[in-house]
């Protein structure tokens, strides 16, 4: 396995303790990226700029200043967010219109955090797509297995991390993009709930589905970026009133999850059998299976608002450089002028049918339950899946189960829970209620140590 | 309407594609008005700033 056992809040003790520097971090993570330059990762990297900003960082430490959590812990950045000092290009010939030269708001916190910006990393264009396999940069590869797909559209982000080059990195998700390349190259990947992560200068796929936040090594990690990263902000009027990260206590009761199955929701059988082990291993978790019905008409309602909204959004950008667009991001941006007004306000509805369904159509629970994926990742060359009977094309097995949290805006988390026949990982994920992402965490710790001591 | 850069057989295919699963996936939705959870009952407006000063006038 290529991930090294050292996580962010190895990093930080180590800063703190005096035991390494930013210099050395950053050093060992330039080294490293060269050597897995493979992997395709990136999309930017300044050397130049990650050693001053490191240098920057052990003069605060030398007189005391540091800034906050992240002093000199390198952290790389998903190429749809603005920053100040690199390009954005969402990994895309049709270029953003958005003016350079200023720092998305979770970049902006990450550098107040005292966090070295350490390049920007490859995605699926636009992040429009699950598959990494789409973008001006071309495909990125996964740490697990050079031939397979990282899965997306975070996937730059989560070869980095999963290479071993940064233990943390920042992504974006609108049906499953930090969780999907995430669970595929064996890391750790949250999404906030709607509204507790500003928007603010990440280039938006769909502004009603779209979350960002961080991939990381360890769900300790995660905690602290969450830290550093939620909040109200003034720049995105969905965080209005949104509080900041508050880790609570271990949980103290029996945490109730509801295992999620029926039509729709199929599953290899070696994913279906990681899941069901960890699961049976957690202690202070009490499992229930149960059915969700009307899948295919939630999904319709998840796809129709994605479609229009990105087209809303795009339509300049389609109108004077269609042919900057790849055939197929251009294909998804045309179907969605096709849309009318009243099918958008039908698939609203959906959407909150869908909603009130799981708030109370489902019992009483803590956290839902679903692998991240049907399968582990796919082959970089392969179109379709077969898994539960049912043949898929790549694309849509890799959005399978993820977009469920986007469509309600629940907080949802991904965390390895096997390897499979062939030695790719697996992920288990799990969905809180909306606005309770302490308290996700803090079940996903249940399953994390289980799978951690069955190992 | 004529479009400087027409689209290819391929991508008129897909956008078919997309569109029939689509509609007949929301073929079934419901027609009454459902209430929208508190929790996305939130303004998603892209320009604060403008919606604010907006409503000093």
């Amino acid at each position: 396995m290529l991930r090294k056992t050292e996580c962010m809040v190895d990093q930080i003790a180590a800063l703190c303790g005096g035991d390494t520097t930013a210099r050395l971090l950053a050093e060992a993570a330039l080294s490293r990226a060269q050597v897995l330059d493979g992997l395709n990762a990136f999309v930017a990297l300044d050397a130049v700029k990650v050693l001053a900003a490191a240098d920057a960082s052990d003069a605060r430490r030398a007189v005391g200043t540091t800034l906050g959590p992240l002093d000199g812990i390198p952290i790389a950045v998903k190429d749809n967010y603005l920053t100040r000092d690199y390009p954005t290009t969402a990994c895309s010939n049709a270029l953003p219109l958005e003016p350079p030269g200023v720092d998305a708001t979770l970049v902006a916190r990450l550098r107040e955090a005292g966090a070295v910006i350490f390049g920007k990393t490859n995605m699926h264009e636009w992040a429009y797509g699950a598959t990494n396999t789409t973008s001006s940069f071309g495909p990125t590869c996964n740490p697990h297995n050079l031939s397979h797909i990282t899965g997306g559209s975070s996937g730059g982000s989560a070869a980095s991390v999963a290479g071993g080059i940064v233990t943390a990195a920042l992504g974006s998700d609108t049906g499953g993009s930090i969780r999907i390349p995430a669970s595929a190259c064996g890391i750790y990947g949250f999404k906030p709930t709607y509204g507790r992560a500003s928007r603010h200068g990440v280039l938006p796929l769909s502004w009603s589905l779209d979350a960002p936040g961080p991939l990381a090594a360890s769900l300790d990690d995660i905690a602290v970026l969450l830290s550093c990263l939620l909040g109200e902000d003034p720049g995105d009027a969905a965080t209005r009133g949104s509080r900041p990260f508050q880790p609570v206590a271990a949980f103290s009761r029996t945490a109730r999850l509801v295992n999620l199955t029926g039509p729709g929701l199929e599953r290899s059988d070696e994913v279906d059998a990681a899941v069901t082990a960890a699961l049976q291993s957690a202690r202070g978790c009490a499992v229930e299976t149960r059915e969700l019905p009307g899948m295919r008409r939630f999904f319709g309602a998840w796809e129709t608002i994605l479609h229009c909204e990105a087209t809303a959004y795009h339509q300049p950008r389609l109108a004077a450089q269609a042919v900057g667009f790849s055939a197929v991001t251009r294909a998804h941006l045309e179907a969605g002028q096709y849309l009318s007004a009243q099918e958008l306000l039908r698939a609203q509805q959906v959407r909150a049918e869908f909603c009130a369904l799981l708030a109370s159509g489902l019992g009483d629970w803590d956290a839902l339950v679903l692998p991240t994926l049907p399968v582990p990742a796919p082959a970089i060359d392969s179109d379709w899946q077969e898994f539960g009977g049912r043949r898929v094309s790549t694309q849509d097995s890799m959005t399978w189960f993820c977009w469920l949290g986007n469509l309600a805006g629940l907080p949802a988390v991904t965390l390895p829970c096997g390897l499979s026949s062939t030695g790719l990982p697996i992920g288990i994920m799990l969905m809180g209620r909306p606005g309770q992402d302490e308290t996700l965490l803090q079940i996903a710790k249940l399953i994390d140590t289980a799978v951690s001591q069955a190992e | 309407m004529m479009q400087p850069h027409p689209l290819t057989p391929e991508q008129e295919a897909m956008i078919k594609a997309i569109l029939t699963r689509i509609r007949g996936a929301l073929a079934g939705a419901p027609t009454q008005p459902t209430p929208e959870p508190a929790h996305l009952f939130q303004p998603v407006f892209m320009f604060v700033a403008e919606v604010q000063n907006a409503s000093k006038d």
